[in-house]
């Protein structure tokens, strides 16, 4: 795996961290925003070798957690199991963006659901939240829209060899 | 499945496990140690470090929100438009701008006017945001240096409680919002009666229970902090009854009940620099009250 694919997903994860904090966190009107960080997890676990990609998962769980009010450790859980399941059984040489953004929703929706669950056994309370349901269905929705505009983008900066796919 | 070198990748379970096992013991010990020690200092570098960078991002972040704001109130816009297609762009942006400075000007005066006037020392305070799924908290700008301890409520510049301070960090902190689910506020009714207003999650809809109520309480009664709850001072208006609640018996236990306070689009906000030992708050007499500027309504509540 070239080191650029690294350094490219490191860098999407910052960007992704910062635009959560700050663009999405701030579309008040919308009640329920999109996981960007969650969706560059996806993403990068696609092309990133196994333990990279759950790294940065970790990576990215705990500097969010560290970021917001939930327990340290509890995004990165759900990141970690999430690039996990990413790894283990979507296709790295998948290049058509409507699957691309199929496979991000249901992991996605996979995530949202962990979180929901680790999140009550931890004392948040996320599955008492009244917008649950909305949020389990709408996140990974809004992620896979964002999908099929991020992944060739993506992919093309991190992955240089799978240029023609595209 | 398949990777682009022609081979099935491999299953990091190793990695997987240590990971796992990391994440349960991090959060173990984050919630045992209640936001102190390493897990604070943790969190304190981690917002110091990306404060900066949050800030460069909004100001390229800000105007695309306004955008996004305004596409989303489009009926608004359009009577807006109208009376700006008169002006010319450079005319138009200057006056956005005076507006904005102008708006915030008045904004931060209504909260030196509530810190001037407030029995507690305050400090006023930028709200930086979330984190978004299922984290209805948020981060503001001021910490243990300016005088903030957890527990001290949190209040909007028209003195309705918005939230309560969770972690403190140097130069910031997070505040639990009175719609968080884990959020419990006690409460005053206009007869004497106490309760628990508890979130949802829901920003427009709050859960009131009261064990022993003595009638009931009509629509439209303002719900107030009962001053039996440890640092928070009573008479801070928590929530709005929306219809007649009558008791089952003694037992009012409904979702009838709203913030007082809006939360979106929240800037700016006010922290009261409550000692939990001050002899105002937390007595046994749930009727004191602090001495608070009466509730303005300019701005937004």
């Amino acid at each position: 795996m070239a080191p650029r694919t690294i350094l490219v997903s490191l860098i999407m994860m910052g960007l992704g961290i910062v635009l959560q904090t700050t663009l999405f966190s701030r579309l008040e009107q919308f009640a329920i925003i999109p996981d960007v960080v969650l969706l560059v997890v996806i993403l990068a676990a696609r092309w990133l070798d196994p333990d990279p990609a759950l790294l940065l998962g970790f990576t990215a769980g705990i500097a969010l957690d560290l970021l917001g009010t939930t327990p340290m450790g509890l995004r990165a859980l759900v990141f970690v199991l999430v690039a996990y399941v990413a790894v283990r059984y979507t296709d790295r040489t998948e290049s058509n963006p409507l699957n691309s953004a199929l496979i991000v929703a249901a992991l996605s929706l996979l995530g949202a659901v962990l979180f929901a669950v680790f999140g009550t056994l931890f004392s948040l309370g996320s599955l008492s939240e009244v917008n649950v349901l909305r949020t389990i269905i709408l996140v990974p929705i809004y992620n896979g829209v964002l999908a099929v505009l991020v992944a060739p983008v993506m992919r093309q900066l991190a992955v240089p060899r799978s240029r023609t796919l595209i | 499945m398949i990777s682009d070198r022609g081979g099935p990748r491999r299953a990091p379970n190793i990695s997987l496990i240590i990971l796992v096992v990391a994440s349960f013991v991090l959060m173990t010990f984050d919630i045992r140690s209640q936001g102190e020690g390493v897990a604070a200092t943790l969190r304190s570098g981690a917002q110091s470090i990306a404060a900066p960078l949050q800030d460069l991002a909004r100001t390229v972040v800000d105007p695309v929100v306004d955008i996004i704001d305004g596409a989303a109130n489009l009926a608004g816009l359009r009577a807006e438009n109208e009376r700006l297609r008169a002006e010319n762009e450079e005319l138009r942006a200057a006056q956005e701008e005076i507006e904005k400075i102008r708006q915030d000007n008045l904004l931060l005066q209504q909260f030196l006017d509530l810190t001037d006037r407030s029995e507690f020392p305050s400090v006023v305070a930028e709200v930086r945001g979330g984190t978004g799924t299922f984290d209805t908290g948020f981060v503001i700008n001021k910490g243990t240096e300016q005088g903030i301890v957890a527990g001290n409520p949190v209040l909007n510049q028209a003195n309705l409680l918005v939230g309560i301070i969770k972690d403190v960090f140097p130069q910031s902190a997070t505040v639990i919002p009175v719609i968080g689910p884990t959020t419990g506020v006690e409460i005053l009714t206009e007869g004497g009666d106490i309760g628990v207003v508890t979130g949802l999650g829901d920003p427009d809809r709050l859960e009131l229970l009261i064990l022993e109520a003595s009638g009931p309480i009509e629509q439209g009664e303002i719900l107030r902090t009962s001053a039996t709850q440890r640092g928070i001072p009573g008479g801070l208006q928590v929530a709005r009854v929306e219809q007649r609640l009558i008791p089952d018996g003694t037992l009012i236990e409904s979702q009838e009940v709203t913030p007082v306070a809006e939360l979106t689009g929240l800037r700016f906000v006010v922290v009261l620099q409550v000692s939990a030992d001050d002899p105002s708050v937390s007595t046994t007499d749930p009727t004191s009250t602090t001495t608070l500027p009466t509730t303005t309504t300019v701005g937004g509540g």
